[in-house]
């Protein structure tokens, strides 16, 4: 009986112990969470000033004053774009190896090749 | 056990008798403070109250206002964490001394009123809003007592001038005050989600339209001007512009610049609105392209003759009333079907209330006095008597181009749903499409066309009444083919310049300023030009060729 008391009382103290420790390193958990939160306002809030940054940068404004004053560019012509499919593709040889006539590598459009070819 | 703690009671009895009491209050206390002790100990290991909370950021901390951005996601206003300068009267120990010192800070500040407030029995007195982080060291710096930072957000437009009218802007408290910051003010305040309010504009588009504006108030030293840009499938607004404008970072209320012509200002447009017309007798069928009118002289309603700009004094084809824009014509072609199936068909376009775009400055049109009479009756159907807003009339031109569908226009990306109602039928915008190509191709929008890309449009020249100005306006649709983009370019009191001859009427002012913005945009959109003159047998050009 002795022995079972002293030893429910040491038990109830190691418990009472870990229990400090536990509750010890949570507030220690605790207090990095808050710690990191506010680092990660203070991020977001610098992201948030740099996306206001990138925006200004790349205002149509400024950039068409940067590019007339850096690039020897002009706007497009209406005239000057096509789709990618519009482009010729390699010539291709004929079975002797030779390239084929120009009018042959070129391609029309349909209503216009029957224009072009005898 | 129970022999030994019957020892130790009995033990501590006999001992009792010989211990003074003193020692036994010394004793007791002693343990009472243990126990306090023991106590506090376990409350502060348990509870967790008092450890986090105190350590938090002191100053109150509002969230930000959700930003908002273009259809692409590109910022046009946000909220970046600024400190604003406090005082609490209470600690200022010298309230002379430390007016003195922050006027040498700000020296914009009113130095006696500040030594006031910093005397006063008040606990909180703002000094100066929005710091940079410079000038909150340089405040730290003067080590006054009772001053303190509050953070708070403030709101910045990093495109400055662009779209100011449509984003409009906040006041001191972050408070919407005009333009979308005002109509979506709840929404943008609601920060349970930071997810941004994204709008239908194209920041490139609305800067295209706002360039080409701007460049043709200055070159024609027009009053003020307007521009749209809709998307004519969905009513998306693409760009909006009003010019003069205002840099919505700095606002000022009282100026007339930060009036939105293209949503509250209300013009009679002129002769712009003559497509819907012919388009209301193509439908009911009163007309077809090659219905011949009568334009050979001026006709008489009521007390007023109305006569013809480009006179022709002949016959016409419906086509080319549309084409030489005859006034004489399109008051023919409406007497065809009348005052009541007008009014019934604007109702249905729309014309007849306020557009239901998401901002707070909209305006419902100006509605002739006597519709019913032939006088008022006669000038709605060239555009006169009937005023309204640049985008209002935008929007009622769509089933022009759409197929007949009737869509509100729209600042919400994607624009807004809902049942669409159907006013005129494919073959009635065909015919339509056909008809305002001849404006461009032969008529008084020739200045508007786009080599490979084909505008279909109409112009528009309108007297004021109240001044010698006019409003000269042009409305376009590309690719002509299959349009997908109408836009809407207007100038108020132009002048006409050397270049013009000294014309400042839409085909030379307004036509040539939406060729430039058509072609601006095609090459932003990468529209590729593959436009074809359609074959002119059977349709409207065969008969506007025919009659000359």
């Amino acid at each position: 009986m002795n022995f079972l008391n002293l030893f429910l009382a040491v038990l109830a103290s190691m418990a009472a112990l870990l229990t400090y420790q536990i509750k010890n390193k949570v507030s220690g958990l605790n207090r990095d969470i808050a710690r990191i939160e506010r680092l990660l306002v203070v991020e977001q809030e610098r992201i948030e000033v740099q996306k206001a940054e990138w925006a200004y940068l790349t205002a149509p404004a400024r950039l068409e004053k940067l590019a007339r004053e850096h690039l020897d560019l002009d706007t497009p012509a209406t005239a000057q774009l096509a789709r990618v499919s519009m482009v010729p593709m390699r010539p291709k040889r004929s079975s002797k190896g030779t390239l084929l006539r120009f009018r042959d590598r070129v391609p029309f459009p349909v209503s216009r090749a029957r224009w072009y070819r005898p | 056990m129970i022999k030994v703690m019957r020892h130790i009671r009995l033990g501590s009895f006999n001992r009792q008798q010989r211990i003074p009491s003193r020692l036994q209050l010394f004793a007791f206390m002693f343990s009472l403070m243990c126990l306090i002790l023991m106590v506090r100990t376990v409350e502060i290991t348990v509870s967790s109250r008092g450890s986090e909370i105190g350590l938090a950021l002191s100053t109150t901390e509002y969230s930000p206002r959700r930003d908002i951005v273009d259809r692409h996601g590109r910022v046009l206003a946000t909220s970046v964490p600024v400190a604003s300068l406090y005082a609490d009267p209470h600690h200022i120990l010298d309230p002379l001394d430390a007016a003195d010192k922050l006027h040498g800070l700000f020296p914009h500040l009113d130095k006696v009123a500040l030594a006031a407030d910093l005397a006063s029995r008040k606990r909180f007195v703002w000094v100066e809003r929005n710091l940079t982080p410079k000038m909150q060291q340089r405040v730290r710096d003067l080590f006054l007592p009772g001053l303190g930072f509050q953070k708070n957000y403030m709101r910045i437009y990093p495109q400055g001038h662009l779209a100011a009218h449509v984003l409009g802007y906040v006041g001191l408290d972050q408070d919407g005050l005009a333009g979308v910051e005002k109509y979506f003010d709840q929404e943008l305040r609601d920060t349970s989600s930071q997810e941004p309010l994204q709008l239908s504009l194209d920041t490139g588009l609305q800067y295209i339209v706002e360039a080409e504006l701007q460049h043709g108030i200055e070159t024609y030293s027009a009053k003020s001007g307007a521009g749209v840009i809709l998307d004519v499938y969905t009513g998306e607004v693409l760009a909006l512009a009003s010019a003069p404008s205002f840099d919505s970072n700095q606002p000022d209320p009282s100026s007339s610049h930060g009036f939105n012509h293209a949503t509250l200002g209300r013009y009679e447009l002129g002769s712009v609105f003559k497509p819907i017309n012919t388009a209301i007798g193509l439908e009911l069928g009163v007309i077809t392209p090659n219905t011949l009118i009568d334009a050979r002289e001026p006709i008489k309603v009521g007390r007023t003759r109305i006569r013809d700009y480009h006179a022709k004094n002949k016959w016409m084809t419906v086509a080319e009333v549309l084409t030489y824009s005859s006034n004489i014509g399109s008051v023919k072609i409406a007497q065809l079907f009348g005052s009541q199936l007008q009014q019934a068909f604007f109702n249905k376009l729309g014309l007849l209330k306020a557009p239901t775009i998401e901002l707070p400055e909209v305006t419902g049109p100006d509605l002739p006095n006597d519709w019913d009479k032939p006088h008022d009756f006669a000038r709605v159907s060239f555009g006169h008597s009937f005023a309204l807003s640049p985008l209002h009339f935008t929007q009622a031109m769509l089933p022009l181009f759409n197929g007949g569908f009737v869509v509100p226009a729209s600042l919400r990306k994607g624009g807004s749903m809902g049942n669409r109602e159907k006013v005129f039928s494919i073959r009635t915008t065909r015919q339509m499409r056909a008809l305002m190509r001849m404006v461009v191709l032969h008529g008084s929008g020739q200045r508007a066309d786009v080599d490979g890309l084909g505008v279909i449009g109409k112009t528009g020249t309108a007297e004021k009444y109240n001044s010698n100005g006019r409003i000269s306006s042009f409305v376009g649709a590309f690719p002509a083919q299959d349009p997908r983009f109408v836009v809407f370019m207007m100038l108020n009191e132009p002048k006409g310049t050397k270049e013009t001859h000294g014309f400042a009427t839409a085909g030379w002012v307004t036509a040539p300023l939406v060729r430039s913005v058509v072609a601006k945009t095609a090459s932003m959109l990468r529209i590729e030009s593959n436009f074809a003159e359609p074959s002119t047998a059977g349709t409207a050009i065969s008969y506007a060729n025919g009659g000359g």
